[in-house]
């Protein structure tokens, strides 16, 4: 396993109360595996993220967990220079937005040399080569007149290759993209993804690929996280967690999205309610106020994880209730 | 995929061919100073000649990447920046005496306008950013009647309270301030206060893309009873094409500055004319992965021009896969191809006429 979270919890303490955004996970990672963690903005998936990058400062952050281990390391334990050793070099990660996340007073060669410099000790030269290789093999045109090019010289979608090339640059083990592709048109996502999965395919890099679209995570992941409150509702391979989805929120969700092969006029299905309030959860499950299927036990008890029976494939789901061929409201 | 809570299917019904909102040869420049090299004046080309009808009833959807001057036709539409050419005219009923009352918008200006706009109105993309975190809810959705004196103070508390009611707020927050409330309930306060003065035509821009999907829909449903019930015209402008294709009639696909295929909604999902419409719609994730491991991409090259570029021929040819040596010197023509389905590509014969003057009704 490449990565091993148990029970990782990151929490804030605010004026207002504890904030748990992240309120015990696991997580695995195999090597070479493409795995989606997918939820609504509130959920959790970017301070998960964050956490296991080691980019949540602590204090005020309250972290624990039983484990995180990545490539045989607590990534918890490790000291910060450690971690410096990791990040960007054996892990690393692609920001959301490509527009804040480059530095606008470097070159675009300068931020991606930077990477090889620190882990790789090439020398300048041989860094200058390999960027150039590297902005080649990303698709940006032109790649050695690019490599003296500033940040806003180059449009949306070529900084995102950009960043994409300088998280692969030292040959990471993991790469986690924190929605790489929303600040980006459809289009231009679409090259993106082709372009991470042409890495994963060629490089064998294991990708976590963080997303709110349902779409973007059917097309790119074999196994999918779906994250609610904090925590994870279900998991699965993604075929059969589309195809038959065993939590109420993730059948809620999956059928709240317009798909473009819907037929055109009628209503949108809704999820009734709010998403919930992080400093003040429900006592139980924190979906069961906008769930269809509640039952008295959701409102007391907190459901675990647990594996779902009658399955081929492993996964799992946190519901106390059996939805699979049921109707809401019965 | 089973049904969660009570979701209705039916078809909505179509609406009549009576025109509301019509717009000819729309274009918004943006003069950017002069070239260094050439001495010669930069004109950006927000909006490039654009030419629709919007019908009574109907909802027109306007899609297109950032940048191809959506949001710049909307503002236009309702003269909140200055068009350059062209002309938008808006026919609606009196509210009071039912008569039908004509507007040449794009000549109004001052008191006329102000009057027009009783008409027209819009909602914002960003509910953060369009309400005045100052106000009170209660003075957000007062202050168009205010502005327009059609209530006396006592009247206003009740439409205030009533429109409240119509979009889903509860009246006893009348006081609240907006930051009070979540996303999806102050795009509730935008619809109210677009509602206050009885408008035939709402102008959406982007109302949902800065929601969650599951509150998303909420609203969306809420504009679709608001439809219903008072027979409101919609232009819905958007990049999220799943919802634009579920609310909309016709479709408008927007590509720098030029409409390039206008078509009833099913019919520019099934049989999509123009090489971008086409690379659009099969960009877009489909949450389904057995549909989405047989689909085959049309992956465009590069990025879409600076539409401050000098433009010969067709704008998509650069980035067109079917592109023939002819796209780089002919504009093509907004022209019907089918019933109801016009296209501007030149791999259809009507695009290659040229323009005759108003042809497009």
């Amino acid at each position: 396993m490449l990565l091993d979270v148990k029970n990782l919890k990151t929490h804030f303490p605010t004026q207002t109360g504890l904030v748990r955004a992240v309120n015990g996970i696991d997580l695995q990672v195999r090597e070479g595996a493409a795995v989606g963690i997918v939820g609504e903005s509130g959920s959790g998936k970017s301070v998960l993220s964050m956490t296991m990058m080691g980019l949540v400062p602590s204090p005020p952050a309250i972290i624990s967990a039983d484990q995180v281990q990545f490539e045989g390391k607590d990534l918890l334990k490790a000291t910060a220079s450690e971690m410096r050793q990791i990040r960007g070099n054996r892990l690393a990660m692609i920001f959301q937005d490509p527009m804040t996340s480059l530095n606008p007073f470097l070159t675009i060669g300068d931020q991606l040399s930077e990477p090889l410099l620190i882990h790789k000790n090439l020398t300048s030269s041989q860094a200058k080569k390999r960027v150039i290789e590297l902005l080649a093999s990303v698709g940006i045109p032109d790649p050695v007149a690019r490599y003296r090019s500033y940040p806003h010289e180059f449009s949306g979608g070529m900084r995102q290759r950009a960043m994409v090339a300088m998280a692969v640059a030292c040959g990471p083990a993991l790469l986690i993209a924190d929605e790489p592709t929303t600040a980006l048109d459809v289009t231009i996502q679409a090259q993106i993804l082709e372009l991470m999965q042409s890495i994963r395919q060629n490089e064998g890099t294991a990708v976590i690929l963080i997303t709110h679209d349902m779409g973007v995570a059917a097309g790119f992941c074999d196994e999918i996280y779906v994250m609610y409150a904090g925590r994870v509702v279900e998991r699965g391979p993604t075929e059969r967690l589309f195809a038959e989805p065993t939590h109420p929120y993730t059948k809620a969700l999956l059928s709240s999205v317009p798909r473009l092969d819907d037929p055109p006029g009628g209503r949108f299905r809704t999820i009734p309610g709010q998403p919930p309030d992080l400093t003040n959860l429900p006592v139980g499950c924190a979906f069961s106020p906008r769930c269809p299927y509640v039952i008295d036990t959701c409102r007391k008890e907190v459901p675990p994880l647990t594996t779902v029976p009658g399955e081929s494939v492993a996964r799992e789901k946190a519901c106390f209730v059996e939805i699979r061929g049921k109707e809401a409201g019965q | 995929m089973s049904v969660l809570l009570a979701a209705e299917t039916s078809v909505r019904q179509r609406p009549a061919k009576e025109v509301v909102l019509s717009v000819r040869d729309l274009s918004v420049l943006f003069p950017q100073g002069y070239d260094r090299a050439t001495g010669e004046r930069r004109i950006l080309r927000a909006v490039d000649g654009v030419s629709f009808d919007l019908h009574r009833g109907e909802t027109l959807g306007l899609v297109g990447e950032s940048g191809c001057g959506k949001s710049t036709t909307a503002r236009a539409i309702l003269r909140l920046i200055g068009m350059n050419s062209g002309s938008v005219k808006l026919d609606v009923n009196d509210p009071k005496t039912g008569k039908p009352v004509h507007y040449d918008l794009d000549k109004l200006s001052g008191a006329k306008l102000r009057e027009a706009r009783q008409h027209l109105q819009i909602i914002f993309q960003d509910p953060y950013a369009s309400l005045n975190p100052r106000m009170t809810v209660g003075d957000i959705i007062a202050e168009p009647l205010v502005i327009y004196g059609l209530a006396k103070w006592n009247e206003r508390r009740d439409r205030v309270q009533s429109l409240m009611k119509e979009v889903g707020l509860d009246p006893k927050h009348v006081l609240r301030y907006p930051h009070e409330f979540s996303g999806g309930q102050r795009q509730r306060i935008g619809i109210a206060r677009a509602l206050a003065l009885d408008p035939q035509v709402l102008i959406c821009d982007e109302p949902v893309s800065a929601l969650d999907v599951s509150v998303r829909s909420q609203v969306l449903n809420l504009l679709i009873d608001l439809q219903s019930r008072r027979g409101l015209s919609y232009l819905f402008i958007a990049h999220d094409l799943g919802v634009v294709k579920r609310l909309s009639h016709r479709v408008g696909v927007m590509y720098l500055g030029k409409l390039v295929e206008v078509a009833p909604s099913e019919e520019i999902y099934r049989t999509p004319k123009h090489p971008y419409t086409q690379a659009l719609l099969s960009a877009i994730p489909i949450p389904d992965p057995v549909i989405e491991k047989d689909r085959r991409r049309i992956l465009l090259k590069g990025d879409i021009p600076s539409p401050l570029a000098r433009q010969f021929g067709c704008p998509f040819a650069p980035r067109c896969p079917q592109a023939m040596p002819e796209c780089k010197t002919i504009v093509p023509r907004l022209a019907a191809d089918a019933p109801a389905h016009e296209v501007a590509c030149l791999l259809y014969p009507p695009s290659r006429t040229a323009p005759a003057s108003d042809s497009k009704k």
